[in-house]
């Protein structure tokens, strides 16, 4: 089975259409999605995302897995949206650029994660051009790791500068990365696999804002050990949703 | 024939490349069914003398390689450089050229680059522009360069309709501001190296810029080889389309 861990409902109204048709024609068997927008998002606009993801999850129920998108610092309100996505059938929980993930606020969304068996998808990237005001670093992923040892958190896009970010997280077995993205280099997945291993290393797309066969190459046709290769393709995403995903 | 627009050979100096020979660079490139590869010193880039580079990699390569085809790095800014086109040319072969206007620091608008393109199209030559080689925000610290301004470069094109250019190293975004400025010219031409949005990236292209103007680039050694060939191999266009990025039309710009 072929998961995408990272896709989102954004940048175009017909997304939810277009990911289904592509993914199909690849062979990609479920994607994982969260709906976003602004940085900072405030209540409603949540709500109008969240929205969105549960009219996909429920219109294509056999492709899409529903991850609740939420700003820490809404409090309760955050944390009444995590448990309607749950009676909704959501199956996680992302993060974006509200708030560092090593910020207070977040705490209570990662118990309640714990709390569900749920993985949280947090978005990371060292940027040398400088980071959004509250765009976490790897370092700050990792404190999460650290403060909860038993959370499954994903960081996306390994951490966008890999090499930096690779070292930053390697300590914290909880803390697995995703492929996401645009970069492609060479030694990335190596070095991941070498340093994480490779229960710890998943993959993702950033669809409809990335290319499908793109960023699924990086995975499909690298030169990986096939078992290792199924982990990262399905195997690892699986094992995080614990069950409550079937194959 | 498949020929990939956009290969460098070397070391860089802001991260360990995992191939920086051109046996390595050869070896990875076949796998990929690649028959040609347009290359050009990478650590040329960074040289203030670039010309020290295109004589390494000449030497490298050594006179008769069917698979490479070498194109010079040459800074229009830095004394000498039509002794040394004559040379790149004339001693070492060379085929084409290759411009790094960010990182070497010189207008695409001075009348030296101006001259350098068209001497570089007497020879016959193409001349590729690179708008970058890595992403902005993965740059080190020591060394942060802006991308060359895409709108620079389709004047280039406008300016020079004898040269064919081709943008390297371009988004998609990038492509398109391009391809709207120098309109239907056909001297514009753009590598897909860095072409890896939206959703159908080089659908979308073929869609909105036509596939005669295109060329497969894998970015290698910077990019891993296989994501520039799968995104255009099993992109939803026709084959004909297909075969004219993954080598045609780069064919018929180099003459062959």
């Amino acid at each position: 089975m072929i998961i995408d861990f990272h896709a989102h409902l954004w940048a175009r109204d017909d997304a939810e259409e277009a990911m289904a048709a592509v993914a199909a024609r690849h062979g990609v068997d479920r994607i994982c999605i969260s709906a976003i927008r602004s940085y900072v998002p405030d209540v409603e606009e949540v709500r109008e995302l969240n929205a969105r993801t549960l009219r996909a999850i429920r219109k294509w129920p056999d492709l899409y897995l529903g991850f609740v998108y939420v700003n820490p610092k809404h409090g309760d309100t955050a944390l009444r949206m995590v448990d309607e996505a749950a009676e909704q059938g959501m199956v996680g929980i992302k993060l974006w650029t509200s708030c560092y993930a090593s910020d207070p606020s977040v705490r209570p969304i990662a118990e309640k994660a714990i709390e569900f068996g749920w993985p949280i998808l947090q978005h990371a990237w060292r940027k040398w051009t400088g980071n959004l005001p509250t765009e976490s670093d790897p370092r700050h992923v990792a404190r999460l790791a650290e403060r909860y040892p038993e959370l499954k958190l994903v960081m996306a896009h390994i951490g966008g500068d890999w090499e930096y970010a690779i070292k930053a997280v390697r300590h914290c077995p909880n803390l697995c990365v995703d492929t996401s993205g645009s970069l492609a280099h060479t030694g990335m997945l190596e070095m991941s696999i070498a340093e994480l291993g490779a229960d710890r290393v998943i993959w993702g797309t950033d669809m409809p804002g990335a290319d499908l066969i793109y960023t699924l190459a990086k995975v499909d046709r690298a030169p990986l050990k096939p078992r290792d290769k199924q982990k990262l393709l399905g195997g690892n995403a699986l094992r995080l949703f614990g069950g409550s995903v079937s194959r | 024939m498949t020929i990939d627009f956009s290969c460098t050979i070397g070391p860089w100096a802001f991260r360990r490349l995992q191939v920086t020979t051109v046996e390595g660079t050869h070896k990875a490139l076949r796998r990929e069914g690649i028959d040609r590869a347009v290359v050009s010193s990478l650590p040329a880039v960074l040289y203030k003398n670039p010309h020290a580079g295109n004589e390494a990699l000449c030497e490298e390569i050594g006179p008769a390689s069917r698979f490479f085809i070498p194109f010079a790095v040459l800074n229009p800014s830095f004394p000498g450089w039509r002794e040394d086109l004559r040379r790149c040319a004339k001693d070492l072969g060379m085929k084409g050229l290759r411009l790094y206007p960010n990182y070497q620091r010189f207008s695409l608008r001075s009348r030296e680059t101006k001259a350098l393109v068209r001497a570089a199209a007497e020879l016959g030559w193409v001349t590729c522009v690179s708008v970058r080689l890595e992403d902005e925000r993965f740059h080190h610290w020591a060394m942060k360069a802006k991308p060359t301004p895409v709108a620079q470069i389709a004047q280039l094109a406008l300016d020079i309709p004898d040269a064919a250019i081709v943008l390297s190293g371009g988004s998609h975004p990038d492509l398109q501001a391009f391809f709207r400025a120098v309109s239907d010219a056909p001297n514009a031409h753009a590598e897909l190296g860095w072409v890896k949005s939206p959703l159908e990236a080089v659908k979308t292209c073929v869609e909105q810029f036509g596939a005669e103007r295109l060329l497969l680039g894998t970015s290698f050694p910077f990019d891993v080889p296989w994501c520039g060939t799968e995104k255009i191999t099993r992109a939803d266009i026709p084959e004909e389309a297909k075969r004219a990025i993954m080598g045609g039309n780069a064919g018929r710009l180099l003459g062959n």
